[in-house]
């Protein structure tokens, strides 16, 4: 393992080329990464912050080779990704997983969740048979969940369930790095802070560095240890999260965190009486 | 393969977690309706007839026997003779066999030829998609028969030759038909997610995407089997199909068509045939649909408005500031086999004048329903009890006439997806000058310069342009602005707000709350703000209503319970809220899931999950007492701050 | 939407030129010698290279397809090796009957199947609902030419309403033209109504289950305003290429009906050419045929943009 941060990403630069026009051949492009550079250490909680078209999710995406940037580097433990070319070596899908935002589509609905599991270990461990299935049990322990869960489908699970059952799918390739694309957004309240704190104690146990990606500032105050907050395609802030959160710099971060509600009232009730016993 | 769940949302779009299916749908149900019974046997027996034609047929197909030509149907011929004296029901079962074997020949080729290729070029894309989509382009310009017209011109007539052509014709049908399937599955979330996982790029493809596209694929396949005996017969019809010696429909009905005058019977036996087989293969891929696919939307019958006579006609007594009184909602459903459950129990809530009241909860708490049940537009099947007073109506009592011209005027509604709240093929403009013309009968003139005004007073820019865009051309805060400047417009005296930021950006939302609090005290409207955000109900709302599992658990003045709340439920919520603030350990959760409607406990709906649960709590149905249900809710000094 | 229609055009063009370039293939694509197929075994030797010569493929087929693809562009399609006459004269006849039958068959499926489709689509799952969709179903299969031999026996022969057979033109008697061709028009719609109907139903259902029109119920909008103003139009979105794509399969069924009902169309025409391996001719109506295809896409396309403001380029 080399010195210096987990993963470097410096000048990264992603465009689209605009949905299917009619015109074959001619799109319209849509640069929705100018140029962004930030590192995350091992273990670290990383946070990348901002409203939808920031270019967050992107960013995610071209960190997990899902989308090629047109400009920049990202270098992984002392790699270079870029210079992969079109192949993504194993030992980087090892490295690197991802947690995505809804759970029910990021599950094969045809598949049971013991097939979604051992088919990831199959292809990291040649592991088989008997020895993939106590592999796999022992990954639903290790997200709370017991193992009769295994023999049911996608369908069958509350979404809590099945964001826990994504989790142990991404941990079973031990990574080190771990991309969390809303992980928390489409669930209720009560079963966020579950898996929130799910994350945080996997973090610490495995050691493991996390890209959280997310809209809601007050979830990742809670969750991560340096923030960085992107607008239309730039990080226009970035530091340690108290730091951000109590003395911030930017105007963006700024109108940010005065947008988000507190829990505070802040009107008054019009009337004092309560309504009318029935 | 098992199908045996489906997931569920009731019909006003709340998720409902996924629960084991409904038997009325599962595989073995659809296959014990009689309709299907009768015709998968009716497919069996057609097969059956194919393959043992020749021992059925009473006479060989190409008997000629010319001194009982053109006879119609008697003893010695159960369906009369043809031209040529040959027994009409012999040629008519041989006919059977060439019908069921063209079919599946054909359709079987076309699977072989059309669907690896459509796969492949789907999920690859890139070069070889675009040369394979432009050659079949050609074939998209040239109708199926005429394209088989020129096969055959090529390959010249018979069995083998017309097999190939139709399967040509349908092999690249079902080419596009795989490519489109695998394009829309290639985008999902667990294709992203199995390529991160590693999974190497023939597992995808077969392994991952082809499970999920093979459903359709079958029951196209299927519909194709009575596509292509019409298709087959057509040809024989026009006298290019197969070869003169073969008995066979499509030719059958050419003769008949030549001594229509002398024997007319001749048309029937043929016709009847064709008709009879297409429509069994057609059936049977329905049915293949239904039980590959999973339910369809169900379309349940619409029963006569579903409700229940109202306890009392009589108006509860109130003072004059209140406006809407929901009096014991209770609302339920039933599923296809007849089980019934509720998703709102007994909920009561009064709007005052001008203030703004949050409804909070979780999924399956019942809040939206609560908010569509109160501007009446709960689905017919609802089955519904309780009243909703609005001045001296009741809503849910009257007649829909009569509701409908109080919904825009006395009470509106705004809904969480802004843009989709507008018809995209028609402007905004044309949108929010209705409820000024139906309600307040302004002319177009006089409702478009309004409506100008109000677009402007919300807060859109350049409003005398953008009234003329259409909806995708607005981005959802702006949308969303245009939906509440709408709902406002006729001034009424109930807004009813359903999660109306949550769609929105958090800087967005903060400016969308402000500008509902501006207007609505202008107009001096109740306004019922639905949400799951406890943020918005600080930041916006003179009192709160607290629902869990179909139920009011607490209400109050938000100044009160946001601080110190009576329910165990308001407090876990409060504490598992994410804050702005600094973290402080763990974060506080509820243990569990917020149960289904038909697993709600008879005693406390909380008490799985709650921390102080006793036996008396589960014992039996508490009650809503002082603006609390919870027997504890007294010894229990819930406090946020220790 | 001036920019959408020239891309239309454009797009046209391309594919007209693909579908030449498959009507000049056929002859070439047989594994028999073309000449051998029109002329017979029992021709001789002199006859066939005569006939080679004049259907030029006794030239490289380089100079075959620049030779065919100018003479196509002067007009000139050959000449039929059957009748030894000009094939664009034959088709020239031939095309306006099919037209017609055609488009009156395409009008009455559209009308026809987007009546009946909305009407379900409101009430699903009543009786009226299921009793049209048990029609639609046996409409789908029931073969069209069967339905045209019925009909014809019942109101041309029987009830002598209608003549039985042949094609008067319109410059000759507008009145027996249009009598001529009620039914056959109606026989070939049947199917493309069926189909139409069942998709219109959907699109329907799927409409009236939208968040617009629970957002326009809930301003109180008018039940009638409600159906005829919003669910109509997008309603029809979906169904527009759907016309499309029936026009093409009424045009498939075309050949049969044309041959129960003895109608000088292209349909016939075509048939002729493919069983006398007239190759000259078949080209020449698959060209025709698949011109008329593409300018009806393009009217759908054209359509579509009008009704679909969010497809219109930027």
């Amino acid at each position: 393992m080399t010195a210096g941060p987990l993963l470097q990403v410096r000048d990264l630069a992603i465009t689209y080329r605009g949905g299917r026009g009619i015109i074959p051949g001619r799109r319209r492009s849509f640069e929705a990464v100018k140029g962004v550079s930030f590192d995350i250490a091992a273990g670290q909680g990383f946070a990348l912050v901002g409203e939808s078209g920031s270019g967050k999710t992107t960013i995610g995406r071209a960190i997990l080779r899902l989308l090629m940037p047109s400009r920049g580097s990202i270098v992984f433990d002392g790699q270079d990704i870029m210079a992969f070319g079109r192949r993504t070596p194993l030992s980087y899908r090892r490295d690197v997983q991802v947690v995505f935002q809804d759970p029910r589509s990021s599950l094969n609905p045809r598949r049971t969740v013991r097939d979604t599991l051992t088919q990831v270990l199959k292809r990291h461990f040649g592991m088989a048979g008997a020895e993939a299935t106590r592999q796999a049990t022992e990954l639903l322990a290790q997200v709370g969940l017991p193992s009769y869960h295994l023999n049911r489908y996608p369908g069958e699970l509350s979404g809590g369930q099945q964001q826990r059952v994504a989790i142990a799918r991404a941990l079973a390739p031990k990574p080190r790095l771990l991309v969390c694309d809303e992980p928390v957004s489409a669930l209720d309240v009560s079963t966020q802070s579950q898996i929130l704190n799910l994350l945080a104690d996997l973090r610490r146990d495995l050691n493991l560095a996390c890209l959280f990606i997310s809209h809601d500032l007050a979830v990742v105050r809670q969750v991560a240890d340096v923030v960085a907050v992107m607008n239309r395609g730039t990080i226009v802030e970035s530091g340690p999260t108290e730091t951000l959160y109590t003395r911030p710099q930017a105007d963006y971060t700024k109108i940010l965190l005065a947008s988000v509600p507190s829990l505070a009232p802040r009107r008054r009730a019009k009337d004092e009486i309560p309504g009318v016993q029935p | 393969m098992s199908l045996a769940t489906d997931r569920v949302e009731n019909d006003v779009g709340e998720p409902v977690a996924a629960r084991p299916s409904d038997s009325a749908h599962s595989f073995a149900a659809i296959l014990r309706r009689p309709l299907t019974i009768v015709c998968l046997a009716g497919t069996v027996l057609l097969l059956a007839v194919g393959l043992f034609a020749p021992l059925l047929a009473p006479y060989d197909p190409n008997d000629a026997n010319v001194l009982h030509r053109l006879q119609g149907p008697s003893a010695l011929y159960w369906l009369g003779t043809d031209a040529l004296g040959r027994d009409t029901l012999s040629r008519l079962l041989y006919g059977t066999t060439t019908a069921v074997e063209t079919s599946f020949e054909a359709v079987g080729l076309a699977i072989l030829l059309g669907v690896p290729i459509g796969l492949v070029i789907g999920y690859f894309g890139g070069w070889w998609d675009r040369v394979v989509m432009r050659i079949t382009d050609i074939a998209q310009s040239i109708p199926s028969l005429i394209f088989a017209f020129a096969v055959i011109a090529i390959l010249g007539r018979g069995t083998g030759q017309t097999a190939i052509a139709v399967a040509i014709v349908f092999g690249i049908i079902l080419l596009r038909i795989a490519r489109g399937l695998v394009l829309r599955e290639r985008e999902l979330l667990y294709v992203d997610a199995a390529r991160v996982g590693g999974l190497s790029t023939p597992h995808i493809l077969f392994r991952e995407i082809l499970p999920n596209v093979v459903g359709p694929l079958i029951v196209e396949s299927a519909l194709m089997l009575g596509s292509a005996i019409m298709l087959v017969t057509m040809l024989s019809f026009l006298g290019l199909g197969l070869d003169a010696e073969t008995p066979d429909w499509g030719s059958m009905l050419d003769d008949a068509r030549k001594y229509q005058m002398v024997n007319p019977f001749m048309t029937l036996p043929p016709g009847l045939a064709i008709m009879f087989a297409v429509l069994l293969f057609n059936f049977s891929g329905d049915t293949l649909r239904d039980a590959l696919m999973g339910r369809r939307r169900a379309v349940r019958r619409q029963p006569r408005e579903a409700r229940t006579a109202a306890a009392s006609t009589v108006k509860p007594a109130v003072d004059d500031n209140t406006v809407l009184i929901a009096d014991h909602l209770t609302v339920g459903y039933a599923t296809d086999s007849g089980r019934l459950f509720d998703v709102l129990s007994d909920v009561s809530i009064h709007l005052r004048r001008g203030e703004t009241v949050g409804l909070v909860g979780e999924s399956g708490s019942g809040k939206s329903t609560t908010g569509m049940a109160m501007i009446g537009l709960l689905p017919p099947v609802a089955r519904r009890s309780g009243q909703v007073w609005l001045g001296d109506c009741d809503l849910m009592a009257a007649p829909t006439e009569v509701v409908a011209r109080k919904r825009g005027s006395d009470i509106a509604m705004v809904f969480q997806d802004p843009v989709g709240a507008f018809s995209p093929v028609h402007t905004i403009g044309q949108q929010i000058i209705e409820p000024l013309q139906t309600h307040r009968g302004l002319s177009r003139e006089e409702a478009t310069r309004r409506a100008v005004e109000l677009l402007d007073m919300v807060g859109i820019p350049d409003a005398a342009k953008r009234i003329n865009d259409y909806p995708h051309q607005f981005s959802g805060g702006m949308a969303q602005r245009a939906t509440i400047a709408m709902a406002l417009s006729c001034e009424p005296k109930v807004l009813i707000a359903d999660e109306p930021t949550s769609a929105l950006d958090v800087t967005v939302q903060a400016q969308v709350l402000k500008l509902i609090e501006r207007l609505s005290s202008d107009t001096d409207t109740a306004v019922l703000l639905i949400t799951h955000d406890l943020g918005v109900v600080a930041e916006a709302c003179d009192r709160v209503v607290v629902m869990y599992a179909g139920e009011i658990v607490e209400e109050g003045r938000v100044a009160d319970i946001l601080r110190r709340p009576r329910h165990p439920y308001t407090q876990a919520l409060l504490k598992a809220t994410p804050r702005n603030e600094a973290p402080s350990g763990r974060l506080p959760t509820i243990p569990g899931a917020v149960p289904p409607p038909w697993e709600w406990p008879s005693g406390c709906r909380f008490a799985p999950r709650c921390g102080f649960a006793t036996e008396r709590c589960r014992a039996a149905k508490i009650h809503l007492v002082d603006g609390v249900r919870c027997i504890r809710a007294d010894e229990l000094q819930l406090a946020l701050e220790p | 939407m001036l920019q959408l229609i020239a891309l239309r055009v454009a797009m046209s063009v391309v594919s007209l030129f693909l579908a030449a370039a498959f009507a000049f293939s056929l002859v070439h694509l047989s594994p028999t010698d073309p000449v051998v197929l029109a002329l017979g075994d029992g021709a001789t030797a002199q006859q066939k290279l005569a006939l080679a010569r004049e259907l030029g493929l006794d030239q490289p087929i380089l100079m075959q397809l620049w030779n065919w693809g100018t003479r196509l562009l002067g007009g000139d399609l050959g000449q039929s090796i059957f009748a030894h006459k000009p094939v664009l004269d034959m088709i020239g006849e031939a095309m306006p009957v099919t037209v017609f039958l055609l488009a009156g068959a395409s009008v009455l499926a559209v009308v026809i199947g987007v009546l009946i489709g909305s009407f379900a689509g409101l009430r699903p799952g009543s009786w009226a609902d299921r009793l049209l969709n048990t029609g639609v179903s046996v409409a789908l299969a029931t073969p069209s030419f069967w339905l045209a031999l019925l009909l014809g026996f019942l109101f041309a022969v029987k009830l002598r309403l209608v003549p039985v057979a042949g094609y008067t033109p319109f410059v000759d008697d507008p009145v027996a033209w249009a009598v001529g061709l009620i039914l056959p028009c109606f026989a070939l719609s049947v199917h493309g109504a069926a189909v139409i109907s069942r998709h219109m139903r959907g699109a329907v259902i799927d409409v009236m289950d939208s968040a617009y029109i629970t957002a326009a119920r809930a301003r109180g909008t008018p039940a009638r305003l409600i159906a005829r103003r919003y669910m109509l139009k997008n309603a029809l979105v979906p169904i527009v290429p759907v016309i499309g794509i029936q026009v093409a399969v009424l045009l498939a069924i075309s050949p049969v009906i044309e041959k129960v009902f003895v109608l000088p169309g292209l349909g016939t025409l075509m048939v002729n050419a493919v069983v006398t391996s007239d190759f000259p001719l078949l080209q020449g109506a698959i060209l025709v045929i698949a011109t008329i295809l593409i300018v009806v896409n393009f009217f759908v396309d054209v359509a579509l943009g009008v009704l679909d403001p969010r497809i219109r380029p930027q």
